[in-house]
């Protein structure tokens, strides 16, 4: 065999290898979307439980087909702004021959995959924070708005090799704690202002009060399995090697062509979870908060995972394990009524693990010349820019439906249970209301 | 039934999925989207009958 087929064979074989790897971290991927089911049905009261359940479900049907029709295309193609290089996306058109069954493309479906993933983890996100008084039809519509075309432009901008927040500013996010996390924890918040309270949950006077929902353990076990997710949504943030389509021959590298290993990955995930969890615990000590505590965790150190000390990745989830519970604290007492906290741990806990890479890593070197090194600035411009790229069409689009009547449930609807939204009754014979 | 291969031999095949390169496809794509839009309509009107069954409009 010639160097020349050596070399063949084995890049070949690299992307099969690629084609395994991406494809199995999409499937482990769906354990999130398993465990905010979960997570979201726990959190809901009996009447209401399989309401939030049929909402998460179809947040994830819809947002494959949408992603499928427009969500890759507007990732591919609208890296400089709202103006799209119709070039760059041709490879996303729902239509062209890299979009489906074709030999001599491996990669192009395990990586609309993965980003599908991403996406229904975005939607996801705002999903347990609107149960038990959103109605479907503008939820699904919400969901879609989210998932399928706020979080491609926010992975355009900053998660892209060309993305202008990269070439303009360093901007450094290598496992989304803004792309994904800031931008669906905004875009609740926006839905949230125009959604309101859950019934019950203040009083004349304004103080609030705390709605239990029907099954903790439910919900602890979700989001140990979003955790099990993690790895897979974690693992898929980097590029394989060794392909012709890799940014090395020898090495992983981050979604930036950063070099890094997927030890680096498996360091700090798990240090950042053990940090999140440990911190809730001391700052609550309530078990609902001790295990969003590995959320709070992951989200805060997620943007530099590739990069941390793991020991100061520990102290980074710690801080965002004890900054969740605060903030959520916070928002209630301002009259949000989020939930599951969706809000303080994946928007606020993103805020602090975009700053915290500004704060600790500042002067690494980006890894071309297209790209300057990560800064402080560059980070905080992110914060701005995801902030404002989440929020506003959250607010705007629910603002709408708002106006239009079809965002909230009546009272008497929510009164009597959101399951009647569609004709549902999850526990018939044993379980009684609270209500 | 339909002939929708894009190819009459496996050798040097590469893009094989149904109606490949043809109007088909389009067809197909818009089909699809028809078939994500009309639920939601179909949801919208059930939750209007709850609302207003439980509003004493019904």
């Amino acid at each position: 065999m010639s160097p020349e087929e050596l070399y063949a064979a084995t890049t070949r074989a690299n992307m099969l290898n690629l084609e395994v790897y991406y494809y199995w971290a999409t499937a482990i991927m769906i354990l999130i979307h398993a465990g905010f089911l979960m997570y979201e049905m726990g959190a809901s009261r009996v009447k209401h439980v399989l309401a939030s359940g049929t909402k998460n479900i179809l947040a994830f049907a819809f947002m494959i087909p949408t992603f499928f029709m427009f969500g890759w295309w507007i990732y591919l193609a609208m890296y400089n702004g709202f103006v799209p290089d119709f070039e760059a996306g041709a490879g996303g058109v729902p239509w062209g021959d890299n979009m489906g069954p074709n030999l001599a493309d491996n990669a192009t479906g395990v990586f609309w995959g993965a980003f599908t993933l991403f996406a229904c983890t975005t939607a996801s996100i705002m999903s347990g924070s609107v149960i038990e008084r959103i109605r479907m039809a503008s939820f699904i519509v919400l969901a879609v708005l989210l998932g399928s075309v706020v979080w491609n432009l926010s992975a355009a901008w900053g998660w892209h090799y060309a993305g202008w927040m990269v070439t303009d500013w360093g901007y450094h996010d290598m496992a989304a704690s803004g792309v994904v996390h800031m931008i669906s924890g905004f875009f609740a918040l926006g839905v949230l202002i125009n959604l309101g309270p859950r019934i019950g949950k203040y009083n004349p006077d304004g103080s609030p009060n705390h709605i239990r929902g029907h099954s903790l353990p439910m919900t602890a076990t979700g989001l140990m399995l979003i955790v099990t997710g993690f790895f897979g949504f974690l693992g898929a943030c980097l590029v394989f090697p060794g392909t012709e389509i890799s940014w090395s021959a020898t090495q992983w590298a981050n979604i930036y062509g950063g070099p890094t290993t997927l030890s680096a990955i498996c360091f700090n995930t798990l240090m950042a979870v053990a940090g999140g969890i440990i911190g809730c615990y001391a700052m609550t000590r309530d078990p609902f908060w001790m295990m969003s505590g590995a959320l709070c965790g992951v989200i805060s150190a997620a943007a530099g995972l590739d990069l941390w000390y793991p020991g100061l990745a520990f102290v980074v989830a710690f801080a965002g394990g004890i900054l969740g519970p605060w903030a959520a604290g916070v928002l209630e007492r301002m009259g949000i009524d989020d939930a599951v906290g969706a809000v303080s741990v994946h928007g606020v806990c993103g805020i602090w693990g975009l700053l915290a890479v500004g704060i600790f890593m500042g002067g690494y070197p980006g890894p071309s010349e297209e790209i300057p090194a990560i800064s402080f600035m560059g980070q905080f411009v992110g914060v701005i820019v995801m902030f404002l790229l989440g929020f506003i069409p959250g607010y705007v689009v629910s603002w709408i439906f708002n106006k239009m009547g079809i965002l909230r449930a009546s009272e008497p609807v929510q009164e009597a249970g959101m399951d009647k939204e569609i004709n549902a009754v999850a526990y018939p014979e044993e379980i009684k209301s609270m209500h | 039934m339909i002939n929708s291969s894009p190819f009459e031999a496996w050798d040097a095949a590469t893009v094989i999925f149904t109606f490949a390169g043809s109007g088909g496809v389009h067809l197909w794509f818009w089909v699809m989207c028809i078939l994500c839009i009309v639920p939601l309509f179909v949801s919208l009107k059930a939750e209007n009958a709850v609302e207003e069954e439980h509003n004493g409009q019904k």
